[in-house]
């Protein structure tokens, strides 16, 4: 049967991985080239690399960082940060990314994804969403209905769409597949956001990966339990060695989750 | 023996990851654009639409040379889409026909409780033994799979592996000199590069 994808995520900043808090407080955490290269050792399925200052200033640099870092990486590599065109998303497949996630650019020019998607297939467009929770509405005197709104540019604007809607919005773009970071709960090690998670899983027939707040093993189980999610992403806990992925892939082997080992 | 490897072109995606896993060998990737008859080996890729791969492989040449290859008997690997080009028909483009080297047809999955497409690392289970494509595997392995669609096999002999995802399905075919895989072996971690490995032994040894 299928297996849950446990995915390292590498924060790059000037062709360094950094981790912070919210968003904020960026410390460093390791060499792109270094760390990718030990993850897919390691065990795990899928490496996420994100460029979180990416200016049109470095994108050649990027394509080089993501050139040597895919070098020595025999699993998946998704690269997001700073796409802007199907040139773009060119250089970064040409430069040895599997997948492209885009984030700020989906919500400003939505037919990017599309045509993305037509061009590269559904397979290889990730769309990032960066999830802020806004209020509980009431549906009745009674219940009470959760709300996040979609940030762009690294977690600065808001933007006034509904997280749930955009997520449908880009299944049907012909998005192969979500990224959902939720900002309240990035770097807080308190772990994922299960109510946001499950609500856009519930939603869509894509698969979801659960971003923001890995910081126990229990976290892990608790969001695959709950939500049904198709992969989880984490950074700080495997960058400071606190677990290393096989650790993590045990414990979730032993509470009856299917995964690679 | 083979020493160039020829990865075709069908002017979307990502031939990197083929493109280096074939270097770790030692061998000398080509990436084709158009007709090139001095390589030894063949790689269809993965990754692309069905019919909008047939039609560029018809534009430049590429389709007549994949079905002389395989007539002469010189190995070709197919993987993802690539095992899905070497069959008759798919549902993916309709009126398109495949390079049918392989009597088969590619279906789209339609299950009601898992995510289409089936994107994950899956067990591959081998039905064959005592092969050297086998060297150093076990025989059930996980291997990534990213796809949509998958081939329908005839010939049932010629299926070399299983998985199952819903239903079960063929994710390897071996026929003589060619070899075509469902699953992406060079996105599949050590266990992947090992398969590549083998294969490339079994073809010299052909």
């Amino acid at each position: 049967m299928y297996t849950v994808r446990i995915i390292p995520c590498l924060d790059v900043k000037d062709g360094k991985v950094v981790k912070g808090i919210h968003f904020e407080n960026l410390r460093y955490a390791g060499d792109p080239v270094e760390l990718a290269k030990w993850y897919s050792d390691e065990g795990a399925d899928e490496i996420v690399f994100l460029d979180i200052t990416a200016t049109i200033q470095n994108r050649k640099t990027l394509y080089k960082v993501v050139e040597k870092t895919a070098k020595n990486v025999f699993v998946p590599l998704t690269v997001g940060g700073g796409i802007r065109s199907i040139e773009d998303i060119r250089n970064l497949l040409n430069s040895g990314a599997d997948k492209v996630a885009i984030n700020t650019a989906a919500v400003k020019n939505p037919q990017l994804v599309k045509q993305a998607a037509e061009i590269f297939g559904s397979q290889c467009i990730v769309v990032a969403i960066d999830a802020k929770k806004v209020f509980e509405a009431r549906t009745s005197k009674k219940v009470k209905k959760s709300c996040w709104e979609v940030y762009i540019n690294a977690g600065t604007t808001p933007t006034g769409l509904d997280v749930i809607k955009w997520a449908k919005d880009v299944e049907r773009l012909s998005a192969g597949e979500i990224l959902l970071t939720s900002i309240d709960a990035d770097g807080t090690k308190q772990g994922y956001d299960i109510e946001l998670t499950k609500n856009v899983v519930d939603n869509v027939s894509i698969p979801v990966i659960a971003s923001g707040g890995a910081g126990k093993i229990e976290h892990f189980i608790e969001v695959i339990k709950k939500t049904n999610v198709s992969a989880v992403l984490a950074a700080s806990v495997f960058h400071y060695k606190k677990y290393s992925i096989k650790k993590v892939k045990l414990a979730l082997k032993n509470h009856g989750i299917n995964v690679r080992i | 023996m083979i020493k160039k490897v020829g990865i075709i072109n069908y002017g979307a995606g990502n031939l990197m990851s083929i493109y280096k896993a074939v270097k770790v060998f030692g061998l000398q990737p080509i990436i084709l654009d158009k007709q090139n008859n001095n390589v030894d080996m063949l790689i269809l890729p993965g990754v692309g639409n069905f019919g909008a791969a047939i039609k560029n492989m018809q534009q430049n040449g590429l389709f007549e040379q994949v079905i002389k290859f395989f007539e002469f008997g010189k190995p070709i690997l197919g993987i993802c889409l690539g095992i899905q080009l070497v069959l008759k028909n798919s549902q993916e483009a309709k009126n398109i026909h495949g390079l049918g080297l392989i009597d088969g047809k590619v279906v789209k999955f339609k299950l009601k409780n898992l995510v289409v497409p089936h994107m994950c690392w899956n067990i591959v289970k081998f039905e064959k033994e005592d092969t050297i494509l086998l060297d150093g595997l076990k025989k059930e392995e996980y291997f990534y799979f990213v796809h949509s669609y998958y081939p329908v096999i005839k010939q049932k002999e010629i299926i070399f592996a299983t998985s199952n995802y819903g239903i079960n399905f063929c994710s390897m075919i071996v026929k003589n000199n060619l070899v075509a895989t469902q699953f992406h072996l060079e996105k599949s971690g050590q266990k992947g590069l090992k398969l590549l490995e083998n294969i490339i032994t079994y073809f010299n040894k052909l």
